[in-house]
């Protein structure tokens, strides 16, 4: 039997630590089903936590998929806890008082129906159909899908991923199927389009693309006839790693693991050639010749990840002049330089300049991914910031655009409004900067971005960017609490608590949702539950005009007599550090691990002047 | 018993090596289910390089069995 080297690490391994280091230069598909099941029993034997829950319930045997998203989560540093429904129980446990399902709370429940099971007279009977048994059929699908999706929703505080149908490879009727406007094919996809609109709504409810990834993987080898007639398990296991690859893209968007910038090399990255040798008209990219349509659809794909949300950032040795020439020549390009949020075009060493574009961007350095053909470069970050991601470009440009789509990092489970203007929101923090460098004066300079804020509570359209705000939120977070869509619906609907979302706006254009606050009054003092504000909002006393309004609706209207809040220090919430006693508020008692409570009492409380901040 | 049958069997059914016994039935081993019976076949069929039908596959009651299976193969 070859030795197979991470089995031996993980056998051996007294601690998760040492599972992850030895997954992560894994390719977690060439492992065999009987390496999952050691590695992932391993590391329930390790496991002292667990980073998700994930439920897996279907109508048909689902075991050993949450070993294999168990193995692949780990290799990512996320340590998963899985429970598994009986066969074809999804229903009843949702429905039962005490299940174990609702015992086991969890924050992600998968659940895979076939039709097989739900409705076989479509599988075996499709061609005998009438029109009205069909209309029927689709109907009492859907509506129970709906019915279990509502249940779920009201039994647990998860988000629920379903899963749509797979179009059968074989089709009843032959290829004769596709020329019927009722055909099998044609019922599936109407089955799996309905199910995507109606699940697309809520927040807390996505759709599972598995027709995609069995498609991909390949439906003629997908399906398993003897693990289906042997033990009820449809899918053959070499597609399980692909199922649990796509799942953890849902895992990661979910726990707000999502990476935020992408820092781009230039020479050979965003273009074929070096600038700097073949000038603006010689560099290679756009019609004309096969490298140059790669890198101009690499350049597109890039675009794509800007719509998508995601900041895009140069980080290259050349000269800024010849760049912006570059740019300015080649308008053709898909790129242009206001698609980036940051610019690092020098000579200093790559990894400085990363440090520097997160500075700029007001983000971790764990929040990048850097992208460099150049494999020495690659192993310099990877060797000096271990934290920031490294994606060494294949040799054939034609690999790029794919290469980068495909990323899980830049997975979201909702694109908002806010995504989309992003890059559009940091280039106007870049002409704030030069703006302010040109003032010179900062009070004259906060004077004069006119900055109005708006705290409203969250419309049903912005809860999505209210979730995305708690999951993603790193630094100005006094708590740090990484509240579900679920949680958030329960916040709106108990008047018991105060959620409102803080908007802004100035001179240079909105800043859209930049905030949220929670204050829990379910205890009857007023408390401070959740504090965070985005950090490209910090630093012009915004903080401290929201906090009037909250003493000013809690303590100076002389509805309350203190107001108590906490602090939870975090490896990242520095700027957030000093915020409370900044705000008047008294250190009553500090915790072992840091953390600190905090009170304000009616009688010694005051708004603090900002004058640079108008509420509308 | 061939060792690299009893290395499948332990590591899939989290016995020690020493317990694998030709004699060994699903009925003596917990995490020998349905579903885990058919995994044992596969990297069984992955490691001798041989393929069992779904009928060779359910007549399997013991380790004995599926041993007869393997030396069947043609060599």
């Amino acid at each position: 039997m070859p030795a197979s080297p991470v089995l031996e690490v993980v056998k051996r391994a007294a601690c998760v630590d040492d599972i992850v280091t030895a997954l992560t230069d894994t390719d977690i598909r060439r492992l065999t089903g009987r390496e999952v099941t050691v590695v992932s029993r391993q590391i329930e034997k390790v496991r002292r936590s667990a980073d998700l829950r994930i439920a897996y319930l279907g109508s048909h045997t689902i075991e050993p998929l949450p070993q294999y998203v168990s193995v692949a989560a780990t290799a990512r540093g996320i340590l998963v806890a899985g429970h598994v429904g009986d066969f074809n129980q999804y229903y009843q446990e949702i429905l039962a008082e005490a299940s174990e399902l609702k015992a086991f709370d969890p924050q992600l429940i998968f659940l895979s129906i076939s039709l097989r099971e739900l409705a076989p007279q479509l599988c075996f009977q499709f061609s005998t159909l009438g029109a009205a048994e069909k209309r029927a059929a689709h109907e009492s699908v859907v509506d129970h899908v709906m019915d279990w999706v509502e249940q779920a929703l009201k039994a647990t505080r998860a988000s629920i991923l379903v899963t749509n149908f797979v179009v059968p490879p074989a089709r009843q009727a032959g290829i004769g199927d596709l020329h019927q406007a009722d055909g099998e094919t044609a019922f599936c996809m109407r089955l799996n389009l309905e199910l995507l609109e109606r699940l697309a709504g809520n927040p807390r409810t996505y759709l599972f693309d598995m027709e995609g990834v069995v498609g991909r993987f390949g439906k003629g080898r997908a399906f398993s006839p003897t693990m289906y007639h042997l033990a009820k398990m449809p899918w053959q296991e070499l597609l399980l790693p692909h199922i649990a690859d796509e799942l953890l893209r849902y895992a990661l968007a979910h726990l707000g693991r999502s990476k935020k910038c992408l820092v781009m090399d230039l020479d050979n990255t965003v273009w074929g050639g070096v600038l700097g040798e073949e000038g603006a008209e010689g560099i290679e990219v756009g019609p004309g010749s096969a490298t140059g349509e790669a890198f101009q659809a690499f350049q597109r794909a890039l675009v794509m990840l800007k719509d998508r949300g995601v900041m895009l950032a140069v980080n290259s040795k050349n000269n800024e002049d010849d760049v912006r020439e570059a740019f300015r020549l080649r308008s053709e390009m898909p790129l242009k330089l206001e698609d980036f949020a940051a610019l690092r075009i020098n000579w200093e060493s790559k990894h400085e300049n990363l440090v520097a574009i997160a500075e700029d961007l007001n983000i971790g350095i764990d929040s990048l991914v850097f992208v460099d053909d150049n494999p020495v470069e690659c192993a310099l970050i990877e060797e000096m910031l271990p934290a920031v991601t490294v994606v060494p470009l294949p040799d054939d440009p034609a690999d790029y655009a794919d290469l980068l789509l495909d990323r899980m990092e830049f997975e979201k489970l909702s694109i908002t409004a806010e995504d989309r203007v992003k890059a559009k929101q940091y280039q106007e923090q870049r002409q704030r900067a030069e703006h302010r460098a040109a003032t010179g004066d900062l009070d004259a300079y906060l004077a004069s971005l006119q900055t109005e804020i708006r705290i409203r509570p969250p419309s049903e359209g912005q809860r999505a960017r209210v979730h995305q705000l708690f999951s993603k939120t790193n630094q100005f977070n006094v708590t740090t609490r990484r509240y579900s869509p679920a949680d958030i619906d329960r916040f709106l609907s108990d008047e018991r608590f105060v959620l409102r979302t803080i908007e802004a706006a100035d001179r240079f254009g909105p800043l859209g949702i930049i905030g949220v606050y929670l204050v829990d009054l379910s205890n009857g003092t007023p408390h401070v539950d959740s504090f965070l504000m985005s950090c490209r909002a910090i630093g012009r006393g915004i903080e401290t005009a929201v906090m009037n309004t909250i003493k000013q609706e809690f303590l100076l209207s002389r509805r309350h007599a203190a107001l108590s809040a906490e602090f939870v220090p975090t490896k990242k919430n520095v700027p957030a550090r000093n915020f409370y006693p900044a705000q008047g508020f008294t250190l009553v008692a500090e915790g072992e691990s840091g953390q600190q409570s905090f009170e304000l009492r009616a009688d010694g409380a005051a708004t603090i002047d900002c004058p640079h901040v108008a509420i509308v | 018993m061939d060792d690299r049958l009893r290395e499948i069997v332990a590591e899939l059914f989290d016995l020690e090596p020493a317990l694998v016994r030709d004699e060994l039935t699903p009925e003596d081993v917990e995490l020998w289910d349905s579903l885990n019976h058919l995994r044992l076949v596969s990297a069984v069929e992955e490691e001798f390089q041989i393929k069992l039908s779904m009928q060779q596959i359910e007549s399997i009651r013991s380790l004995a069995g599926l041993r007869a299976l393997i030396e069947q193969r043609p060599s």
